[in-house]
């Protein structure tokens, strides 16, 4: 299955803002850039209305470490943790991580997901856990709370678990990855959303003042030169556009 | 197509009625005018083009692709004793490019870059966008202006060349950022015309200019022979086909 990828849509972009205003400034790299975020706009968007797998990403063999000193900001000696090994969608309870979890038996059959699976929580609901022995964070029980990139693990304190599997909701990241021709992972029904919502910056950008930008016509001859504010050509569409999304 | 002296010169005796006559000689009267006249059309390609209004490649037979491999400084020299042609503008530098052949040996790089008319242009790979002195000072801190290589993502990069500086060296240099140092480069640029010599010379310009190279060498003719009507009527085509022009 071909998904569209960056390099079409960016490429696609570029050339029809040029095409309207071949003197403007516009880099591909920008436009790449904003298309970045309105993919990712989009894509959380989806991710909050519908359950689909094609929006999570599975890393199985996420190292276990622990620090060995305290640091500050945010890294405490003692404490196990993982480092989130890529960008995620910033969801209410940390939705971002869709699981984490851990195989308690050595070369078990089963997939990692089937085994312990960590609970979400926080530094400081966290506490109350301890107080109660049906929810206490245990290797049985194991809790996650997020900080940053940081993501720490209670209940596996006392046994050695190595790696940790982890499924997560990531963004789509083209500068680092910096590869152009990988899929666009979204629903191709919302490619024209993105399509739509970069032009509306291009549309914006090109509002600047013509006078400052070179656009071929003569103003050398003072009878030639606009004696009335010069509108942009977008000016109508933009004040028609409904402020629906 | 170019334009032959000959056929220029036998325009003007035609509308100064002097067909078979020795009254105009090439030396003293025509290879002056015609000289002038070359220059002056110079001049007016300069004015047209930076006002946007003809693209350079009209000049298609001073229109030109050659290869240098860059200097250790990433830069290229124009040297004009070496490529044969004056530089008149570049067009377009190119980077990353597929040539002719397709691995031509590349030494060490040097202080100064190396003309290869050896190698030919086959693909022009990524084009180098000209900026200013002031704006490319702002691509290590902004990766989105042009010759920054901030993002490390070659498909990202915008490569970007200044005109011409000396850097201390006596040779002009193009520089072009982020570094191609060492490697091939292709500079499409228009070459200056020659001013001719002999009367079996050519003016590199498109034949379609020819009306009005014929009127301004007559001009300068006027000029030269006091001539009121002549200079009144050759002012008024020039003028005309200079309006059209631009």
């Amino acid at each position: 299955m071909a998904y569209t990828t960056i390099r079409i849509l960016a490429g696609d972009l570029h050339k029809s803002l040029k095409q309207t205003f071949d003197d403007a400034d516009i880099s591909f790299s920008q436009v790449v850039h904003w298309a970045q975020f309105f993919v990712n706009k989009y894509v959380q968007r989806s991710i909050q209305s519908i359950d689909s797998g094609l929006y999570l990403s599975i890393f199985p063999d996420v190292p276990v470490q622990e620090f060995v000193a305290n640091v500050q900001p945010n890294e405490v000696k003692g404490r196990k943790y993982i480092l989130l090994p890529d960008s995620i969608h910033d969801l209410d309870d940390d939705g971002g991580i869709k699981y984490i979890s851990y195989s308690d038996k050595e070369g078990a059959c089963a997939p990692g997901f089937t085994g312990k699976r960590f609970t979400r929580t926080t530094p400081t609901k966290a506490r109350r856990l301890y107080m109660n022995v049906y929810e206490v964070p245990s290797p049985q029980n194991p809790y996650f709370y997020r900080v940053r990139n940081n993501t720490y693990l209670l209940g596996i304190e006392e046994i050695n678990v190595k790696y940790v599997e982890v499924g997560l909701y990531t963004t789509f990241d083209p500068f680092s990855a910096c590869d152009l021709d990988a899929e666009l992972w979204m629903d191709e029904a919302q490619i024209a959303y993105v399509f739509k919502s970069v032009v509306d910056i291009g549309r914006f950008i090109m509002l600047i003042p013509s006078d400052t930008l070179n656009e071929g016509s003569n103003t050398e001859n003072a009878a030639e030169t606009p004696s009335q504010r010069l509108v942009g050509l977008n000016a109508e569409a933009n004040q028609e556009q409904p402020q629906s999304e | 197509m170019p334009i032959l002296c000959q056929t220029i010169v036998d325009r003007c005796l035609s509308a100064l009625d002097a067909e078979g006559s020795d009254r105009y000689v090439w030396d003293r009267d025509f290879l002056p005018a015609i000289s002038n006249t070359n220059e002056w059309m110079v001049s007016l390609f300069n004015s047209v083009f930076s006002a946007k209004k003809l693209s350079e490649e009209s000049l298609g037979e001073l229109k030109k692709i050659r290869l240098w491999q860059a200097n250790m400084y990433s830069g290229f020299n124009f040297d004009s004793l070496v490529v044969g042609d004056e530089l008149w503008s570049v067009l377009a530098i190119y980077v990353k490019n597929a040539t002719v052949p397709s691995s031509p040996t590349l030494p060490s790089a040097i202080s100064t870059s190396v003309f290869r008319s050896d190698v030919r242009l086959l693909d022009p790979g990524k084009s180098c966008k000209r900026t200013t002195d002031e704006k490319v000072a702002e691509k290590n801190r902004n990766p989105f202006v042009e010759g920054s290589d901030i993002f490390g993502c070659e498909d990202l990069i915008e490569y970007a060349y200044v005109n011409s500086t000396v850097f201390g060296a006596t040779l002009a240099e193009y520089p072009i950022y982020p570094s191609v140092a060492g490697e091939l480069i292709a500079v499409s640029y228009l070459a200056k015309p020659t001013s001719p010599i002999n009367i079996g010379d050519s003016l590199n310009f498109p034949e379609t200019l020819t009306d009005m190279i014929v009127d301004k060498t007559l001009n300068y003719l006027a000029y030269k022979q006091g001539d009121a009507p002549l200079l009144s009527i050759s002012d008024r085509s020039i003028n005309q086909l200079t309006v059209l022009m631009t």
